[in-house]
């Protein structure tokens, strides 16, 4: 009698199973781009982190004028030149000698080659900025900055999410 | 019989041929999806691998040069000889940068030497090797006392000479630092510490607990293929590191890692170039009459600092040039250093033996280096041949300014 009852699957059975084992596969094979994409990910990742740690260098090489680099904004035409940087100095009583001829010049080119530097990712909408803020309470005695390096860009992605990275020290120049 | 037959023969029903035929074109087809996935898997994690393999490469590399530069010319206060091959004609510098082609663009990749402390041995016997007096005034030296000896704790020298390469003979005459302010050579080493020659002049004291640092003399130096002296141990090309012995180090060029007993070691597989460039202070006598302003000089006097205030191309060996005796390792404030890694093979995937990959057709230009000209050697990327072979690297470039935190010399 169960002999009756004998039934092997039906055409549309087998054809949902098989799209649901594609829909699996397709999966498996999406996950080989996101792996590749954060393989991209990580590369810019180092990139971006490796100019900031450039910008980092320069004003640590030039520290007395730390605070000179405030406000550092490479987008646009960047604002390296007279008007952008130098950075006024803080108020009194922040200790600041202004700078020479020759050390704004050294400003600015640490500044026009960093956002040579930056631009150079060629990753979209990059942005580099440097913030140096006075450490408070300003004193006579000290030229001490809070210093931020930060660059930030959209990654490749479908979703261009924003992607940032900063670099935080104290400078306290002798 | 023929009844049973009937009842069992008219119930039995099996597939009829086109259900087979549909049934298994479909299992093909799933069986080669599945497939395909698999390949494509196999090949992105191979690729995955050897493309943050290279990334880590050119990040590591980057690092481990940074960190001995901005301990260059640590512990050289002092001194009064030279450290290993860190000189230029006889005079000692704390960098000795060597430019593949002073006299216009590279065809292959930069060296550079520089004074560092043995940290290694440093973090092997730290603690044993400091200045150690017991009991009052626990001091050496004085405002009329010279200093010749260093007095150090029991097993200190044998416990050096058993971390260092060459063991406690190799102490003898090795420059040496006391706590990276006064410098002298070590004459003789006894159980209870060092002999000094020449003494290291009063007034100076040191108290227990000051560190003593071993200097020496390293080079960075990238090894191109063929490796004949199998510095690379088979993974060429490769970044070394290694303190190039005085004696090999010949007048008139920067110590040199690829020769006999040249005691350099690998520790970067797939690095293929390092450049480097300088920016100096009081080197160019056309700028503040050649006097240190605390600002890179502005070699082309553009009135600005700008990439090419950065020299790459300069015989330090010679006193000729543009700015002669004052242009000098001493006067370097900043160096540019660009460094490039590629796979340390090229893809051998499934079918990729057949198909060379070809992953990009320009030539980078890394600083004065033009990979077209050149790779190690002029010309070696001119023919056809050449071209497809270094094509087919992926390739990863890193660049970072760096201060020279120690440089007095």
């Amino acid at each position: 009698m169960n002999l009756h009852n004998e039934k092997g699957f039906t055409l549309a059975e087998v054809m949902i199973s098989a799209a649901i084992l594609g829909v699996g596969v397709m999966g498996m094979a999406a996950m080989q781009g996101v792996s590749f994409s954060k393989n991209v990910d990580a590369n810019d990742l180092s990139l971006v982190t490796n100019v900031a740690a450039d910008m980092m260098e320069r004003i640590q090489s030039n520290r007395r004028f730390a605070w000179a680099y405030n406000n550092i904004d490479t987008t646009g035409p960047g604002n390296c030149l007279a008007g952008g940087i130098p950075a006024p100095a803080p108020p009194v009583p922040f200790f600041s000698v202004a700078p020479s001829i020759p050390a704004t010049r050294g400003i600015q080119g640490d500044c026009t080659q960093w956002r040579t530097l930056v631009l150079a990712t060629n990753l979209l909408n990059v942005r580099g900025t440097v913030q140096a803020a006075p450490v408070l309470p300003l004193r006579p005695d000290s030229s001490a900055v809070q210093l931020t390096v930060q660059i930030q860009w959209n990654d490749r992605g479908a979703g261009q999410r924003t992607r940032a990275v900063a670099f935080q020290t104290l400078i306290e120049p002798e | 019989m023929t009844p049973s037959l009937k009842l069992w023969g008219s119930n039995q029903r099996g597939f009829t041929l086109v259900e087979i035929m549909v049934a298994t074109m479909m299992t093909a087809a799933i069986v080669a999806a599945g497939f395909g996935a698999l390949v494509v898997s196999q090949k992105t994690t191979r690729i995955t691998g050897q493309v943050s393999s290279t990334q880590a490469t050119a990040r590591n590399a980057l690092d481990m040069i940074t960190a001995d530069l901005k301990l260059a010319g640590f512990g050289m206060r002092g001194l009064t000889t030279t450290v290993g091959g860190c000189h230029i004609n006889g005079t000692p510098y704390a960098l000795v940068p060597g430019d593949n082609n002073p006299l216009g663009a590279d065809t292959g990749p930069d060296t550079i030497s520089m004074v560092v402390p043995m940290t290694n041995s440093i973090a092997a016997v730290g603690p044993l090797w400091q200045v150690f007096v017991p009991g009052a005034p626990g001091t050496i030296g004085g405002l009329q006392t010279p200093i010749t000896n260093i007095p150090m704790p029991a097993n200190a020298t044998t416990a050096m000479g058993n971390a260092i390469p060459g063991g406690g003979a190799a102490l003898l005459g090795m420059p040496v630092s006391i706590g990276g302010v006064a410098g002298s050579t070590i004459q003789a080493v006894s159980p209870g510490g060092l002999t000094l020659n020449p003494a290291i002049p009063a007034p100076t004291a040191f108290g227990t607990g000051t560190q003593v640092y071993l200097l020496q003399c390293i080079t960075y130096q990238v090894i191109p293929p063929p490796d004949n002296l199998n510095l690379c141990q088979g993974n060429a090309p490769c970044l070394v590191r290694g303190a190039v012995p005085a004696g090999l180090v010949g007048p008139g060029g920067p110590p040199n890692c690829n020769q006999v007993n040249s005691g350099c070691i690998p520790i970067m597989d797939g690095v293929e170039d390092l450049q480097l460039a300088y920016s100096c202070d009081g080197c160019d006598p056309r700028v503040n009459s050649g006097l240190p302003d605390l600002q890179p000089d502005d070699l082309n006097l553009s009135n600005q600092f700008d990439q090419a205030d950065f020299i790459t191309d300069r015989n330090w060996f010679g006193t000729a040039g543009p700015y002669g005796a004052f242009m000098t390792p001493r006067t370097i404030r900043l160096v540019q250093m660009n460094i490039v890694a590629r796979q340390t093979r090229a893809d051998q995937g499934m079918g990729e033996a057949q198909s060379i990959p070809v992953h990009t057709t320009t030539f980078p230009v890394i600083s004065d280096h033009n990979h077209a000209t050149g790779l190690f050697a002029l010309g070696d990327t001119a023919s056809a041949a050449q071209q497809s072979d270094y094509f087919q690297f992926r390739r990863r470039m890193l660049t970072r300014t760096i201060e020279l935190r120690n440089q007095r010399f």
